[in-house]
């Protein structure tokens, strides 16, 4: 008599592989949000302090600020990329170095403007993963 | 160079798995919907494949999505055959006892050179040979040879599919309900609900085939002349 072997094993496996995509799925829904906001948390405080404190002329501690946000951006720049891409992230990082620069040359309208543009840049990578209209279509 | 290498093994290997998940098919055998599904794998596959600037989720997300949809449609259409309709269409009966049934033709956007084309592919070179052609949701065409005989000819009639009773069907061969339950009553109390399939034959044979239970793991063929 001809049998069918391994039909079980089979239909494991695909209810296995179906129940792993959806748990994946939901992760990915779910992550890089948390992600976004965690790397937010994390660097808009300082972007804040870094530019009081080069507005009050302490270039040295805005400084700290901006060395910390590098660190931030680069430690998890692994992760975001991930999820975003490359380019965006490597531009992040490099934007957030130039504003270090301008720390170091005490350039308080170019330092202000950087860091602006920080901002910017976490903006848009915040709304990224929004789930709005303008974002499905 | 190294990265695209990996990259490549990994896409692979996720759309060998996705592949063989949902099901080993010919091409000529998909359905459009599958083959659609499977065109759209491998254009989404194929991005992230090239470079390396984006990430590789962007290719795996829409796959592994891909892949879920398909097995929820497809467990939706097991389940419900107007669900099943909807998805994969409904064959259509073309030529009916020799006559070429334009209205189902015109339906189907289907034109009298497509038919002898593919009458021509079965081996069927005059419209006269034929007795019935019925248009397949693949896109192929089964075709009922004329028989030498006086005797009734026609294809196996589905009267009932995973335990739903089809009553146009039953109605279109000339018989009701109650004959079906009277048939499938002498097999121990058979009712249309217990059956996988049961088919009318030519020649009033029915053909029925018992759905398997967990109680009684060996299906049943059942066979009675008219």
């Amino acid at each position: 008599m001809i049998r069918n072997h391994g039909l079980k094993k089979t239909t494991a496996a695909v209810r296995i592989s179906l129940i792993a995509s959806v748990i994946l799925l939901a992760a990915v829904c779910v992550y890089p949000k948390l992600l976004i906001k965690k790397v937010n948390e994390e660097n808009r405080p300082l972007i804040e302090s870094a530019k009081e404190k080069a507005n009050c002329g302490d270039f040295a501690s805005a400084r700290i600020d901006t060395e910390r946000i590098v660190g931030n951006l680069k430690d998890r720049s692994d992760a975001l990329m991930l999820f975003y891409g490359h380019a965006d992230i490597l531009e992040l990082i490099n934007k957030a170095d130039t504003a270090l620069d301008m720390t170091k040359t005490m350039d308080l309208g170019l330092l202000i403007a950087a860091l602006g543009d920080l901002e910017n840049d976490l903006d848009g990578l915040t709304r990224v993963n929004d789930v709005s209209l303008p974002n499905i279509i | 160079m190294f990265n695209l290498f990996i990259r490549t093994v990994i896409i692979y290997l996720l759309v060998f798995a996705v592949l063989r998940l949902m099901g080993k098919r010919q091409i000529s055998d998909m359905q459009p919907f599958d083959l659609v599904i499977t065109l759209l794998i491998a254009d989404v596959a194929s991005v992230p494949l090239s470079d390396v600037g984006i990430p590789l989720l962007y290719g795996a997300i829409p796959i592994l999505a891909l892949f879920v949809l398909h097995r929820l449609f497809a467990f939706a259409a097991l389940r419900s055959q107007s669900i099943r309709d909807v998805i994969c269409g409904k064959p259509v009966i073309v030529i009916a006892k020799g006559v070429v049934l334009e209205d189902a033709m015109k339906a189907a956007n289907y034109t009298m050179g497509d038919l002898t084309e593919q009458l021509r592919v079965k081996d069927v070179f005059s419209l006269s040979e034929v007795e019935y052609g019925i248009l397949e949701t693949n896109g192929s065409l089964s075709v009922l040879k004329s028989g030498d005989t006086e005797e009734e000819c026609f294809p196996s009639v589905p009267l009932v599919l995973d335990g739903k009773i089809d009553r146009k069907a039953l109605s279109d061969t000339g018989r009701d309900e109650n004959w079906l339950r009277d048939k499938l009553s002498s097999f121990g109390g058979l009712s249309p609900a217990d059956c996988l399939f049961v088919f009318l034959e030519p020649g009033g044979v029915i053909h029925a085939q018992e759905k398997m239970k967990k109680t009684k793991p060996k299906a049943r063929l059942l066979k009675v002349s008219k």
